[in-house]
């Protein structure tokens, strides 16, 4: 089930928001809204996937299991043996449903050999509830949490529908106490109904636009210098608005349960270096690996090639995460490999260039990355970053191409204020006005959420890009 | 559940969604389930069964998600809010790939879809190919979507293209160009159809190319009524309705293949009942028809064979003061084996394949 769907916003969403506050506390403690909550979430789950939803309880048993072991053996090296196996074992469903056809085509290729693909589709969210469950067995064997004793409050942390199928990745530690002991008020109701109708309003007003045009180069005959300059335009912003939109989604839906996800996104676009966009992208995912693969590798108190391999790995391995295709991989080590060129050569140079420069070369490069993303090879990829530059297109502006760029102008002209933080800053603005601020915000909201829902009617046109994932 | 107190912002917040939630879930699940999308020409999608094996395999929710689409309240009315929000708003040329044009109307692009074209192609080759050894003039022509008369250039339909591949695939049929005889007035604005009142010029091509030297008589023109097309419902917004005309040609007899007797019945060139139908285009020739035959006796004693879409039923007619016996035939509802059941062919006749982009960029849809 998307978020984006009047099966989900106007049947899902009222009946388990009902039976969440129906369900009462019970001296203060929201066990019993814990159950209603997982409840939901597997029907949620099982919406898309009836079969894969015993996958996920298996995980969230094994995992729930093993964690309680580790903490039992703490004192002694068998803690260390479970934690592997405990991580070994969230991985394996990852390798197998994701990864599996990528290492077989492989090595087909490389050896030859005629093994038969899985047939077998990859279960919806698994990379994100696979990293929860190994950050929250790596965490209890380090001790930085105590392991959860209740099945069901764990599960319902891993299991939770709002951030279950597409993030952001929520550690154990970030609600460790809201699952216990959270407080539900109608203050955070509302900040949720309002981040949640954002980002509803970001996903149907915008991502959606821009994705049919994504879609429109890719089956136009017009393949000029222009109009890849316009799809790549079109892919920046889906992709952001789509995530982030999702992201804003699942961080109202959680307030609205009473719990505090993390912030995911803070203005990407905006950066001034890669270095910079990346924390500002996807920070749940960077953070994750920052604290579990790239900090146990050595981080950077390693010797200079140490370091230099690290950050390859680290990023190759996050491009792996995004996708099992060697594009995502190199999209990965390209960003690694940009990382480590601002790091040695060019970041003084950055740091004393002006501003819209600075910009300008963020920009290019991310550009240029998400042609990896989205691209279905490395030749479809290599094409269109040669079309931006006029190699290989057959003319620089075709009438298709300007037929779209006058139709998404102003479509465009929002995307751009909407990248940046103008609207938040107007809105804090008007917030010091209480009047107009006390009435506008509403209208505004109701606003927003009566165009999704036309949009939502009206269109077919769906997809969230991170359910690949 | 109160902490601190909420502010009157909150309060109007809260309210808005689970005001908008809630009313919408309540009417969702109070107010009856239209029987028939009118402004989409379509039923909507049935509630799904369930129980376990649906449940199971998924296909109760996959249902269901389509019966919550087809069945929101005041769909037609959030369809035009978005509509309104993508032409008024955003200012955009095309929702979805259903556009507006100052000229043309509301339309749909036609995507030349190269692979497609070359695929119908064969299917026209495999049906020509049942005139072998008839000595048949078998002639071919191709209905250019209304997008290409457009005032400002539209996305979709080349028509020189799609030139390109017919003339490589049909090398050894005559191709009789028409789109030198319309222009954007012969399209209905509301609908993908043209305008019978309006394609004289066209049918006199067709004729001549087809070596007819029957100059076509003028008919009168009578008014059906308003007439909203195909796409003004897709629209959304509100539209002025088209007016359809039809050309009452006297004197033809017109017999329709019965699908249940699998006799051919007698009935109208202009069917007034189906005006008033789901699709009011079906008034000529009584809309989608396997097979039928028209007869002019006062017309020279010539035969046609013509492969058609739905473009065909408006055009047939016109084409009677050439030709005594039209056979109309449309291979969307009829397979191709099926037709030496119903026609005795006679040698040295006419045939003319002649379809718009829509059928050319659906392979599929031709059964031969």
């Amino acid at each position: 089930m998307v978020f984006s769907s009047p099966t989900f916003l106007y049947y899902f969403l009222p009946v388990t928001i009902a039976a969440y506050y129906l369900t009462p506390m019970i001296k203060g403690s929201p066990r019993l809204r814990n159950f209603t909550l997982l409840a939901a979430s597997l029907i949620f789950y099982a919406w898309g996937e009836p079969r894969y939803v015993f996958l996920m309880i298996i995980q969230c048993i094994t995992t729930w299991g093993f964690s309680l072991l580790i903490e039992k053996f703490s004192k002694n090296s068998a803690a260390k043996i479970l934690m592997l196996i405990s991580v070994l074992f969230s991985f394996s469903f990852l390798i197998y449903f994701k990864y599996a056809n990528f290492f077989i085509i492989n090595l087909n290729n490389l050896a030859g050999t005629d093994i038969a693909l899985i047939r077998l589709l990859m279960p919806i969210g698994i990379s994100f509830y696979t990293f929860q469950n190994v950050s929250y067995t790596i965490d209890v064997y380090y001790k930085k949490t105590e392991a959860q004793r209740n099945l069901l409050d764990f599960s319902t942390y891993v299991a939770s529908f709002p951030q279950l199928i597409a993030g952001p990745i929520v550690r154990y530690t970030d609600i460790a106490h809201d699952l216990i002991n959270r407080v539900h008020s109608w203050p955070r109701f509302a900040m949720g109904t309002r981040r949640f109708i954002i980002g509803l309003g970001k996903k149907m007003l915008l991502a959606n636009l821009f994705g049919e045009l994504v879609e429109i180069y890719k089956i136009s005959g017009d393949q000029s210098t222009v109009f890849t300059w316009i799809y790549l335009v079109a892919y920046t912003l889906q992709i952001y608005f789509d995530f982030s939109g999702y992201s804003d989604m699942a961080i109202g839906l959680g307030h609205v349960f009473g719990f505090k996800f993390p912030e995911n996104f803070n203005y990407p676009y905006i950066a001034d270096s890669i270095t910079n966009f990346w924390r500002r992208w996807h920070m749940t995912l960077s953070g994750w690996f920052r604290d579990y693969l790239y900090i146990p590798l050595g981080g950077n108190r390693v010797k200079t090639y140490r370091f230099i391999i690290n950050i390859l790995i680290v990023w190759m391995v996050t491009g792996f995460w995004h996708g099992a295709d060697w594009n995502f991989i190199l999209w990965g080590g390209y960003f690694g490999a940009v990382m480590l060129i601002e790091k040695f050569f060019v970041g003084k140079l950055l740091d004393k260039s002006p501003k819209v420069l600075r910009h300008i070369y963020v920009m290019l490069i991310v550009f240029m990355s998400w042609t990896f993303f989205d691209a279905l090879s490395f030749h479809e990829a290599f094409e269109r970053i040669g079309r931006m530059f006029g190699i290989g297109s057959e003319m620089f502006a075709g009438n298709e191409a300007l037929y779209y760029l006058r139709s998404y102008a102003i479509p465009f002209i929002i995307g751009f204020i909407g990248v940046t933080p103008l609207v938040k800053k107007i809105s804090e603005k008007i917030d010091t006005k209480k009047t107009l601020s006390t009435i506008l915000e509403p209208v505004v909201l109701a606003v927003i959420l009566l165009l999704s829902t036309a949009a939502m009617v009206d269109g077919s046109f769906n997809p969230f890009i991170y359910f690949r994932f | 559940m109160e902490k601190r107190k909420m502010t009157i912002k909150e309060l109007l917040s809260v309210s808005v969604f689970i005001g908008v939630i809630g009313i919408l879930f309540v009417l969702n699940l109070i107010i009856p389930s239209p029987e028939v999308l009118v402004s989409e020409r379509r039923i909507p999608a049935r509630f799904p069964d369930f129980n376990t094996s649906t449940v199971y395999s998924g296909e109760f929710m996959k249902k269901f998600e389509d019966w919550a689409a087809d069945h929101f309240v005041f769909r037609d009315k959030f369809r035009a809010i978005n509509a309104f929000l993508v032409f008024e708003v955003y200012r955009q040329n095309d929702k979805s790939g259903l556009y507006r044009s100052s000229n043309v109307g509301i339309g749909e692009f036609q995507r030349l879809s190269e692979s497609s074209f070359r695929q119908t192609s064969l299917r026209i080759l495999r049906a020509a190919g049942i005139f072998d050894g008839l000595d048949m003039n078998i002639y071919y022509s191709v209905i250019p979507d209304k997008s290409v008369f457009a005032e400002r250039y539209l996305p979709g339909f080349i028509m020189e293209k799609a030139e390109d591949i017919l003339f490589e695939m049909f090398a050894d049929f005559e191709y009789i160009r028409v789109i030198d005889e319309m222009r954007a007035e012969c399209f209905y604005r509301t609908d993908l159809h043209w305008d019978q009142s309006m394609i004289a010029n066209t049918a006199q091509k067709l004729l001549s190319s087809m070596g007819a030297e029957t100059k076509l008589e003028s008919h009168p023109a009578v008014v059906a009524g308003d007439f909203k097309g195909v796409y003004a419902g897709q629209y959304a917004l509100p539209l002025e309705p088209d007016v359809m005309t039809y050309i009452d040609v006297p004197n033809l007899k017109v017999t329709y293949l019965n699908e249940r007797s699998l006799e051919m019945d007698e009935g109208p060139v202009y069917d007034l009942v189906r005006f008033r139908g789901v699709d009011p285009y079906d008034i000529f020739l009584r809309g989608p028809q396997p097979l039928i035959v028209i007869e002019n006796e006062n017309a020279p004693q010539r035969e046609l064979y013509m492969f058609r879409d739905s473009f065909g039923s408006s055009l047939a007619p016109l084409l009677t003061d050439a030709y005594s016996k039209i056979v109309v035939i449309d291979l969307r509802y009829i397979h191709l084996s099926l037709l030496g059941n119903f026609i005795d062919f006679v040698p040295g006749s006419d045939v003319l394949f002649m379809y718009g982009s829509q059928i050319f960029n659906n392979p599929t849809i031709l059964q031969s």
